[in-house]
């Protein structure tokens, strides 16, 4: 039996694939590298307020005293209420209304808010493209169901898989350089790429097709569809009163010793059925969490069954820390950080090799550089306007995006944008870097703040080596005829 | 550790039995590939045994990708630049017929695609002998894969009526199943 797909089919999956490529390839490029970038949003949001105390051990009775003082207080307080625990990878304490934080000193008291906007516009980027919310997320979902389209393409595309699956050929031609990066990349990264794709696509797609699912079965009960994946609310009448917080967590050494709480949530605070749930991971789990559910006095409901429960349930609680890369520590956040800056590479260069393979090339090509290298710019300059000034960083992104696709086209001269833009990168850096210390002072100098800022300095010089890459120039055929074609004749418009 | 460590080791040799058996450079190229296998599918079982089931073919999975790419690497050839350039030429804008035709396979791989992949899943999904949850953490996780398949097919047909007509049938008969 032949397995290998025949000519025609691999000519017609090519053209698919470089059809569907061409139409997500902008998208796809900021969807992946800002994932990429919010595996470490944790980490970012420490970056972004390094005076927030810090600490891993804390009092129940002084977090219980501190939850319910703050209820009591009269503060805006919304059906659920938030208290988010020290864990070693944010060793901070938070209270959180459904809109706003405050972070908490070890002692229980309340100190300053909480404010990460730049780290909230990249994760908004990232799951909605900066779009009202709803629509936002069923477009990157799209996205999600695209890359799956792509990865099939892409394989069927490619008969001599095993074949080639080591050739990397660099220089020679530009539109064999970058096949064959895209191609390696793409092949070997595979089942990160099909694992991202669909738990991606979950987090747009799981409401229309809840909705679709409870029309059909439950007489549109789309209430009663929820209830059965993420369990019912407990019927509780109790007399108002506080939350007995403390009496719960030291509940949990006995109900769950090897668990680890992160979160305690207040549901329907103030009402008779008032109660709370403790969020805890579990070692070796990649649930978010299974929630232990009390009622205000602090007696043991029940669990939510996410970690022994439905095996459907705990699927479909399994697909956060799946794509976000967050379990295992920081070696897994390392390896998602490689794997995504690989899909980034691979949206980038398959829109790079269908330009390759033209016999011309026009303001698409500069248009495409802008927006490549112009978008770790605008990151940057965005992150500098927001942590250091204050500015809201949505607007400042998209406005340097477009002034980075406006000075490309200008230069008219890929190679000559691409080293601007890398230049561009490197000093805003620079002063972010300074604007930093200069605003936070001796909080700069925290663990935390010192990683990411070293982590920065290390892209600004891989950049800064990229901008002072080969000049070589190779002057034949239309540039010694055509004056305005000379600007372009550099290796990148080589095809 | 120890386990991780030796998954580390037994990918990289997996791998590098299968770039020794692709590049023909064992006699036994048969048996080298057997051999990579076998030991990458040990590395499965050893970061299972190092970090348990569920972070172990995560990681594992995600790990041999990086492990090929330093091989890639290693096999880097580094080229005579060939010195061909592109024509520089002012931005054409696509005819009414390609807009219109592009337009209408992007409706089809898209949306309808979408539509027809949802029910067709949900259909297969409320057949199964499963409950609710079930069915649903099914459909979540299959959907973006038929989808996309789907739209290959669409993208596939050089005429976009045949996969146009079999989205529609395919969804019309999920719906059929779905909703009496």
């Amino acid at each position: 039996m032949r397995l290998t797909p025949s000519s025609a089919l691999v000519r017609e999956s090519l053209a698919s694939h470089s059809w569907i490529g061409l139409m997500v390839g902008a998208l796809m490029y900021l969807v992946c590298l800002s994932g990429t970038l919010a595996v470490f949003y944790p980490e970012m949001e420490r970056w972004e307020q390094p005076y927030a105390e810090e600490f891993s051990t804390f009092d129940p009775q002084a977090a219980e005293k501190a939850f319910n003082g703050f209820l009591a207080s009269g503060a805006a307080i919304t059906p659920h209420m938030f208290l988010v625990l020290p864990t070693p990878e944010v060793p901070r304490m938070r209270i959180a209304t459904e809109d706003e934080s405050w972070f908490l000193d070890a002692d229980g008291s309340i100190a300053q808010a909480e404010r990460n906007g730049w780290t909230e516009m990249l994760l908004d980027l990232h799951l909605y493209l900066h779009l009202p919310s709803s629509w936002g997320m069923i477009l990157v979902s799209a996205l999600g169901a695209m890359l799956c389209a792509l990865i099939v393409s892409g394989l069927m595309a490619h008969p001599k898989i095993f074949k080639d699956a080591f050739n990397f050929r660099t220089r020679g031609s530009r539109l064999l350089e970058q096949a064959d990066l895209h191609n390696r990349l793409s092949v070997w990264g595979v089942p990160f790429h099909l694992m991202i794709a669909i738990t991606g696509a979950y987090f747009g797609l799981a409401l229309p097709i809840l909705a679709v699912f409870a029309d059909a079965n439950h007489d549109g009960d789309r209430e009663a569809v929820i209830a059965s994946v993420f369990g019912e609310e407990p019927d509780l009448d109790q007399e108002k009163g506080p939350l007995a917080l403390g009496s719960a967590l030291q509940q949990m050494a006995i109900l769950a010793p090897e668990a680890a709480p992160f979160l305690i949530t207040a549901h329907d605070v103030g009402e008779p059925n008032q109660y709370f749930s403790i969020s805890a991971t579990h070692p070796g789990r990649m649930i978010y969490s299974e929630n232990y559910l009390f009622d205000a006095s602090g007696n043991f409901l029940r669990t939510d069954a996410f970690s022994d429960g439905e095996p459907g349930r705990q699927v479909v609680y399994s697909i956060y820390r799946l794509h976000f890369g967050h379990f295992g520590g920081l070696a897994v956040k390392v390896i998602y950080l490689l794997l995504g800056l690989a899909l980034t590479i691979v949206s980038v260069t398959g829109v790079n090799v269908w330009l390759a393979r033209r016999r011309t090339r026009n303001h698409l090509n500069n248009l495409w550089v802008g927006i490549v290298w112009g978008t770790p710019v605008a990151l940057v300059l965005s992150a500098f306007t927001q942590v250091v000034l204050g500015i809201p960083s949505t607007g400042v992104l998209w406005l340097t995006i477009l002034a980075a696709a406006m000075v490309s086209i200008r230069l008219h001269n890929e190679k000559r944008a691409s080293r601007t833009l890398q230049a561009a990168f490197v000093v805003a850096t620079g002063l972010l870097l300074v604007g930093y210390g200069v605003r936070f002072g001796s909080d700069a100098m925290t663990p935390a703040a010192l990683v990411a800022n070293a982590s920065l300095l290390a892209t600004a010089l891989v950049f800064g080596a990229m901008a002072r890459g080969r000049r070589d120039v190779v002057p034949t055929g239309a540039a010694m005829r055509r004056p305005e074609a000379s600007a372009s004749l550099t290796p990148d418009t080589r095809p | 550790m120890v386990y991780a460590t030796m998954a580390v080791f037994m990918s990289a040799g997996g791998v590098a039995l299968l770039y020794a058996s692709w590049r023909t450079l064992l006699r036994r190229k048969r048996l080298a590939l057997t051999a990579g296998w076998s030991l990458i599918a040990v590395s499965f079982w050893c970061w299972n045994r190092a970090v348990g089931t569920e972070f172990g073919i995560v990681i594992a999975a995600t790990q041999l990708s990086i492990v090929a790419w330093f091989f890639v690497l290693g096999n880097r050839h580094i080229r005579r630049s060939t010195g061909r350039t592109q024509e520089p030429v002012g931005l054409n804008l696509p005819r009414f017929r390609s807009i219109l035709h592009h337009s209408g396979r992007f409706l089809v791989a898209v949306p309808l695609a979408a539509c027809s992949a949802t029910m067709l899943v949900l259909a297969t999904a409320v057949v199964l002998p499963w409950n609710d949850v079930n069915r649903l953490a099914f459909a979540v996780l299959t959907i973006p894969a038929i989808w996309g398949v789907l739209a290959y097919w669409a993208c596939l047909e050089t005429r976009l009526l045949r996969p146009a007509l079999g989205l529609v049938l395919g969804g019309t008969l999920g719906a059929v199943v779905l909703y009496i």
